[in-house]
């Protein structure tokens, strides 16, 4: 009886023991666990120099990510309809990444953001901006120089009827010079001469 | 009485020799031009595809806008303008020993140049639409200035090849007779324009050959500029610079007078022109090629020190690529094999043969290929908004087309010897009247061309 009292009483403590460890290892490894999936939200806001912030929030499991990338991309249609990326940018400490984007066309664009971890890739929901005035790539509004502009074009021209006028007088002087009838009077060169010439033997090409 | 019978027998054997593509073209020339027509008709042929299913199908992409089109494009232009510039320079400067090897420099040239000129249209994915070039031009654009600038060169090109060929087109009226062929015949006396080479018809031809030699130089110079400001004035890292006009010019001329080399060998070697062309030919242009591959080294130096030096963002991001990169390879490759071995063989008397020289030739024009690759591939894949570069693939229409371009130019040399004389039989005759100055066969290139 006393035996039998003991063994349950081994048992017992055993099944504690691995109770205790179970528990304690699911509490200090949390990443053990299932992860929630990662949730983005984003969108953005237009600024008045006409680029847009692009913004994108990361949050998993209702806690903001810090430190996290997250890729901007558009959809395009040439070259086939796909996403284009955009370029990326880092969570803050509130998990939001944010992002400067010029657009170089007008018109609706549809972008997303997207954060990729070891568990997958999730997407935000597709967000559209509506582009109007849309920037050149890289160029900044350039003081205009109302002299060389207004110049430029006649002086090119100009230049360029000149040389079309070269061109003209180059030919037909030579054209005209050399068919003006005159009286025959070979220079005394070899090609001027006319009637057969005395041939020498006909070498072979190395094609033959 | 026994010095005129010489003469007269040297005089015989130049026409011979002029006149042997036309005449005797050999019975290698029908196999060989059915065979480079044929891959430039394949090259059509994938063109067409092109066309029918899109340029992606050449490896262009949105991430990839530039490839290898526009490398042909500027290579095949350039080596025209070598061409063109070597001829005129050398007719400038009185260089006599260029009178066996101008005819072939100066169709060249006009080839190179329409072989070029096609990758214009070529490298559009709706090539309809240049016609709006034409209807309604924007005279902002380098590219409407790049139509207008090539157009220009191609009709002085084709002045340049043809002005200096009327009295060899008299000489071919009056040789060939009625075994010509009606058309040939109608041809020679057309272009020949009723040359008789009297004082009268010599000057107004000289001062036209001489009008036209001074004039391609600037405009040579111009269009490349224009070519290069294509690249120039768009706002990309690696394009943006204000020495590529420059950098173009010596690049095309380097190139230009490598492609001298190899064609002028070529032919020498088809037709036995070893009379005429000799070892000092080859020596003296090669000369030439070597000064403006170093002037072109300078450039490339000057170009990596500035750029890599400042560090922008973008353009040592290019840099990068280029000296440790993903371009290295091809990029020290185009150094060592492009420009340095070439200047070496050019210039060290223990290769100063013609097969080393040749050799030197065939080396930078294939390595200013390269270079023109690098130029655009690595620009036109950098990344302007984001981090990701995007990459060009070289598929199998892209090479056709390629390949297809570089048969071109043999194949229109060998139509155009079909027709005309292959040495200028004019300034030759000059230059062999002149005391001292003489051509191959009287002096120590006649000894130097056994070699």
């Amino acid at each position: 009886m006393i035996a039998r009292n003991r063994n349950a009483a081994w048992v017992l403590r055993a099944l504690a023991i691995v109770t205790v460890f179970v528990a304690s290892l699911a509490l200090a490894t949390p990443s053990l666990a299932a992860d929630p999936p990662a949730r983005l939200q984003a969108d953005a806001q237009q600024r008045e120099d006409g680029s847009w912030m692009l913004r994108a929030t990361v949050t998993r499991g209702g806690a903001v990510k810090s430190q996290e990338t997250v890729l901007f991309l558009a959809r395009v249609e040439f070259f086939g309809e796909r996403w284009v990326p955009l370029g990326t940018a880092v969570t803050d400490a509130a998990g939001v990444a944010s992002r400067l984007y010029s657009p170089t066309a007008n018109g609706v664009q549809e972008l997303i953001a997207r954060f990729a971890a070891s568990d997958g890739t999730f997407d935000s929901d597709p967000f559209e901006i509506t582009v109007s005035g849309a920037l050149p790539a890289l160029s900044e509004e350039a003081p205009v120089l109302p002299i060389v502009r207004a110049w430029a074009f006649p002086v090119g021209a100009a230049i360029l009827f000149l040389v079309w006028l070269m061109l003209a007088v180059i030919f037909l002087r030579a054209v005209i010079g050399i068919a003006r009838p005159t009286s025959p009077q070979t220079s005394g060169c070899a090609p001027t001469r006319k009637g057969p010439v005395e041939s020498s033997p006909q070498q072979p090409s190395s094609m033959e | 009485m026994v010095a005129a019978v010489i003469e007269r027998r040297d005089e015989a054997a130049l026409l011979d020799a002029a006149f042997r593509p036309v005449q005797a073209p050999g019975r290698w020339f029908w196999p060989l031009f059915v065979g480079l027509g044929a891959l430039v008709a394949v090259a059509a042929v994938a063109y067409g595809y092109q066309l029918l299913t899109g340029l992606w199908v050449a490896g262009y992409s949105d991430s990839a806008f530039y490839g290898i089109y526009e490398a042909n494009l500027v290579a095949f232009i350039g080596v025209s303008y070598g061409g063109a510039l070597v001829s005129a320079v050398l007719r400038l400067t009185n260089a006599r020993w260029r009178a066996p090897i101008t005819r072939m420099a100066e169709a060249m040239a006009l080839v190179s140049l329409l072989v070029g000129a096609s990758f214009a249209i070529i490298h559009l994915g709706r090539p309809e639409r240049i016609w709006q070039l034409i209807v309604s031009p924007q005279a902002a654009s380098p590219i409407v200035w790049d139509v207008i600038a090539i157009t220009t060169y191609l009709v002085a090109t084709l002045i340049f090849l043809y002005l200096p060929l009327i009295p060899d087109l008299a000489v071919a009226r009056d040789r060939l007779g009625p075994s010509a062929g009606r058309l040939r015949r109608t041809f020679y006396r057309v272009g020949a324009v009723g040359w008789n080479g009297t004082p009268a018809q010599r000057r107004s031809l000289n001062w036209s050959v001489g009008a036209i030699a001074i004039l391609i130089i600037p405009l040579a110079i111009t269009v490349h500029s224009v070519l290069a400001w294509a690249f120039s004035m768009t706002s990309r890292p690696g394009w943006h610079s204000t020495i590529y006009g420059p950098y173009f010019v010596i690049g095309a001329l380097y190139s230009g007078v490598a492609l001298v080399i190899v064609v002028v060998a070529a032919f020498r070697k088809a037709y036995r022109l070893e009379r005429y062309i000799g070892l000092q030919h080859f020596a003296s242009l090669a000369r030439i090629m070597a000064i403006l591959g170093a002037v072109y080294l300078y450039f490339t130096f000057s170009e990596m020190l500035t750029t890599g030096y400042v560090r922008t963002r973008e353009e040592a991001s290019i840099v990068a690529v280029l000296l440790e990169g993903s371009f290295a390879p091809a990029f020290w490759g185009f150094m060592l094999g492009g420009i340095l071995l070439p200047i070496v063989l050019s210039l060290v008397p223990a290769t100063r043969k013609v097969h080393y020289l040749v050799l030197a030739g065939v080396l930078a024009v294939v390595g200013m290929w390269l270079k023109r690759l690098l130029i655009t591939l690595p620009s036109a894949t950098a990344p302007l908004i984001g981090d990701a570069w995007g990459s060009v693939q070289f598929t199998w229409v892209a090479i056709v087309i390629t390949l297809g371009a570089t048969a071109a130019i043999p194949l229109g040399l060998m139509i155009i010897f079909r027709f005309v004389p292959i040495l200028s039989l004019d300034e030759m005759s000059e230059a062999d009247d002149e005391p001292g100055v003489g051509l191959a066969p009287k002096g120590s290139l006649q000894a130097e061309a056994v070699q």
